[in-house]
């Protein structure tokens, strides 16, 4: 019943996401070989440059060992609970962090919020904050998650692979070697062929080994822009904040650690890989996607990556049902930061995924939206965002409105700031 | 802004289906629904839903009732799982319990560890590392207490209960909430001559109800879904055959009563035993291609272990769904709905969802079709992930010893189902949801209950050393079998927990 072990796993990139799977492998597989190739630094992925992630870091973290308090000291993170975002007309929207919306009697409170802003008599608090305000009485949920120096961070995990003896290779570039759908080899610059029993592309943008075998790649254009991201040191935003301006050429998103700009441009297309996985490679975060986003969920959807992988890792010679799963898993979680990066930075009018077209209906229509399976963002984090962006659904839930004025009034005043 | 009207609602049918729709419409709902049920006294209610799933607690308290004002009234036991004897094979039985074998170890299921030392030869069996299924063949139950340890959250429970008891009960709810009851037998549809959608309803005593929303839960009838709109309806015989059933209600025996239900494998299909207070439900559901319903009255008759309280009463349906559960302005609930047999005690727990799923969905008196597709997309979903659960405990089998058992030992799979066995017997693994009723833990009992035992397993339970997993096994099952040996006998709690009707 039992069948061979992983022996060798051979990582191509050595940047956060590369770094970050040869240290969970590492842990995963104490007896495998594991190989980290490091290409030249690369300007066109996002991630080695955005120091955001969401709370799927903290528990990444866990996973593999790393010390929160190391993390924070090495790479100054700080979390992150509240959005703001300045309009071009200087108007301001909040969005506070949450993973759910809580619930009052069986009704969701963005409902009360809802039903109180249109029928009552006294003003209605900022939504945002009234989710802040209850955020102590949930507990904290590690907010939209850590903002920090993210090449302090690559340093840190790179200390960490040494000393897990993570073999490492310089090369300024490689060589696919493919026969037919499967890798036999990476030619590395001194002319050496690597090989492994699994093959992971974590080299962003420059991705390579799938389309050596012949994966295609979806084309997301229709739906979302291609976007330029510069960086600079320092930004103007308060503890526990970040801000979101929009410039005359974009957008620019401040934390206190830096500054960045998102403009039009085109670092990469967006899109995905047709499948993520093939026989015995599998490319993850920018090898695999790629989207805009001006928030955590890049490297949130790369380190979930790692963990499906190590989740799934299929013994050699499997028949590969567990890689199906894994293909099955991925696509979903790509096609949902598609949606969710259309939400936040696609043009207005801009054509709509189908995923997110049937969300913006729903809420829109009455402020609810359906439980999306696997969705790598939670509903709450959905709701959050949609009222923080878009206008208030038309038609106040039934639910809400079946609750006494009383109870309305008592949840509000219960969930307002003090 | 102004508030719309109250949506008139009307619900045909007083069955378990339709006064669940109307107490929860009235109690979550009030001044939103207006809400007027027809019901025929002639008309007697199938009624044979006696065993539940645990999410029924969450109805009960989202309702506001007193749980054990519910459970003496309805002559009900607590459950913890169901024991399925002979499916797998002849002389092998399990128990799928609400809650998971064991605990994931650095995050990887249990089960994968169990396997690997199963396939040393060191392991006792899995139903060991399973709490709810150690207590329930103690015959044992204990209330999950709040904030316990990890054994504590290991375990759900749910209901056995007399399902005829449950209407009446709901029925002064929903009236005591301002639900109007008209007796009558349904004589005429009208039908809105512009747009098609049903207008009213008139009785054999002259009442013309008129409403803007109607809930069909007129049972196998589905007077309004089926006779009137003809909305198409899914037939799912080919994989699960069982067309009929024979209900046999026989007295209880004095002393300990079992928290489960029992399902046992029979040449034809399988029978059910479900011990509540006073009774104990019995019926043998079957495929009428291959036994006769005199065959299945004294195949019956001799299976049960008390005296027959009636005669064997033969039910027949057929397995299936709506295409469409929410059709125009009719919204079909419980047997107008659909069908599966109740291998897994899924009937309320339908009808359960589809109540739930329209309270979020509630309409305003001009239906918006996107709220009316969305219903039928959950609804759907929630069948169909049921099905191929059901038809798991069919195919998944060694049995050769009638015709029915070949069948669906060879019968070809959905094709979902059969992606999610292939996926199984690899690699040990469960597709992943979030959505649905029947998630990893009940695919694994089930699994590895029926004999499928997988090629494989995740190879990171072969990392830690062998007697350092034999250790941790061995301190969980003692933990479980002392836990339990402090548990209460089932029925002396369900008399000190005051659930007992003297």
């Amino acid at each position: 019943m039992s069948g061979a072990l992983t022996r060798s796993v051979l990582v191509i990139g050595d940047g956060i996401v590369g770094l970050g799977a040869a240290i969970a492998l590492r842990r995963a597989l104490p007896s495998a070989a594991i190989t980290l190739v490091q290409l030249p630094s690369d300007s066109g992925g996002w991630i080695d440059r955005l120091g955001a992630a969401s709370p799927v870091v903290h528990k990444f973290h866990r996973q593999i060992g790393l010390d929160p308090k190391l993390f924070v000291r090495r790479t100054k993170a700080e979390p992150v609970f509240l959005r703001r975002y300045v309009r071009a007309d200087a108007t301001e929207l909040r969005e506070a962090s949450t993973a759910t919306i809580p619930f009052v009697e069986g009704v969701a409170l963005h409902q009360i919020w809802l039903r109180h802003r249109a029928e009552a008599d006294e003003p209605t608090p900022d939504f945002a904050a009234m989710l802040l305000a209850l955020r102590d009485a949930r507990g904290d949920e590690g907010g939209f998650g850590a903002r920090f120096d993210p090449a302090a961070y690559a340093a840190l995990l790179g200390e960490m692979a040494a000393a897990l003896a993570v073999t490492r290779h310089d090369s300024a570039d490689i060589e696919v070697k493919a026969d037919g759908n499967v890798l036999h080899g990476v030619v590395i610059a001194t002319g050496e062929t690597l090989t492994a029993d699994l093959y992971i592309d974590a080299a962003g943008p420059r991705s390579r080994l799938l389309t050596a075998l012949g994966v295609g790649w979806h084309d997301w254009s229709p739906w979302l822009p291609s976007l330029t991201l510069t960086v600079a040191p320092g930004g103007m935003a308060a503890t526990g904040e970040e801000l979101l301006t929009t410039a005359t050429h974009g957008l620019r998103w401040q934390t206190r650690l830096w500054d960045a700009s998102i403009a039009p441009g085109g670092d990469a297309a967006p899109g995905r890989l047709a499948q993520s996985w093939q026989a015995n490679a599998v490319a993850i975060g920018e090898a695999a996607v790629r989207a805009p986003a001006a928030d955590g969920s890049l490297l949130a959807n790369a380190l979930e990556d790692i963990l499906r992988v190590i989740a799934l890792l299929p013994r050699p010679g499997s028949r590969g049902r567990d890689v199906l799963e894994y293909v099955r898993r991925a696509a979903i979680a790509q096609d949902a930061l598609a949606d969710w990066s259309s939400l936040t930075l696609a043009a207005d009018g801009a054509p709509r995924p189908d995923g997110l077209g049937a969300m913006l209906e729903t809420f829109d229509k009455r402020g609810r939206i359906a439980p999306r399976e696997l969705d790598p963002f939670p509903p709450g984090q959905w709701l959050a965002r949609l009222m923080a962006l878009r206008p208030p659904p038309r038609r106040i839930d039934p639910t809400a409105l079946a609750l006494s004025d009383d109870v309305i009034r008592t949840t509000i005043a219960r969930a307002a700031p003090q | 802004m102004t508030r719309p009207d109250p949506v008139r609602v009307v619900i045909l049918g007083g069955g378990t289906a339709g006064w669940m729709t109307a107490a929860a419409l009235a109690k979550l709902l009030p001044g939103q629904a207006d809400v007027h049920l027809v019901e025929s006294e002639e008309i007697g209610i199938v009624g044979v839903g006696e065993a539940t799933l645990p999410h029924l607690r969450e109805f009960i308290r989202r309702l506001g009732l007193d749980e054990m004002e519910f459970m003496r009234q309805t002559r009900a036991t607590f459950k913890l799982g169901i024991d399925f004897v002979d499916f797998g094979a002849i002389g092998e039985r399990y128990i799928h319990p609400f809650g998971a074998y064991g605990t994931d170890i650095a995050g990887v299921g249990f089960h994968h560890y169990w396997l690997r030392m199963k396939a040393a030869g060191q392991v006792p069996p899995i139903c060991y590392f399973s709490l709810p299924i150690v207590a329930a063949r103690a015959l044992r139950f204990a209330p999950v207490p709040e904030g316990g340890d990890f054994l504590d959250s290991s375990y759900s429970y749910a209901y056995q209960f007399d399902a005829t008891r449950m209407a009446p009960m709901l029925r002064a709810f929903a009236e005591a909430h301002g639900v109007r009851r008209s007796e009558g037998k349904v004589v005429d549809v009208e039908r809105d001559a512009e747009s098609g959608d049903i207008a009213a309803l008139r009785t054999d005593r002259g009442d013309v109800i008129a409403g803007d929303l109607f809930v069909d839960c007129s049972g196998f009838r589905s007077l309004l879904i089926g006779e009137t709109l003809g909305s198409p309806w899914e037939d799912w015989s080919q994989w699960l055959p069982c067309d009929r059933a024979a209900a046999l209600p026989c007295t209880a025996p004095e002393g300990a009563i079992e928290p489960y239900t029992r399902a046992t494998a029979m040449p034809a299909g399988w029978r059910w035993r479900i011990p509540l207070q006073h009774r104990v439900g019995n019926g043998y559901v079957y495929s009428s291609a291959h036994l006769s319903d005199d065959e299945a009255c004294s195949t019956i008759l001799g299976a049960v272990e008390g005296e027959p309280l009636a005669d064997p009463r033969v039910l027949r349906f057929r397995a299936g769904r709506r295409t469409r559960s929410w059709d125009r302005n009719v919204v079909a609930i419980g047997l107008a709905s659909g069908f599966l047999e109740p291998l897994e005690s899924t009937s309320i727990h339908l009808v359960q969802q589809a109540v739930t799923r329209l309270v979020e969905l509630f309409p305003e008196r001009r239906i918006d079709p996107a709220d009316r597709d969305a219903f039928n997309t959950l609804v759907d979903r929630e069948y169909d992930r049921i099905r191929d659960f059901l038809i798991l405990h069919y195919h998944a089998t060694r049995r050769d010893d009638s015709d029915f058992w070949n069948h669906v030992r060879t019968m070809a799979l959905p094709a979902e189902l059969a992606r999610k066995m292939a996926l199984w017997r690899d690699t040990g693994r469960v597709e992943l949801y979030t959505e649905g009723l029947f998630l990893e833990a009940s695919w694994v009992a089930v699994y590895l209950g029926q004999g499928v035992m997988p090629h494989g397993y995740d190879q990171r339970a072969d990392f830690p050393p062998h007697d350092r997993i034999g250790q941790s096994l061995s301190d969980l099952e003692t933990a479980i079998r002392q836990r339990v040996a402090a548990w209460p006998d089932h029925a002396d709690y369900l008399r000190r927990a005051g659930a007992w009707e003297a």
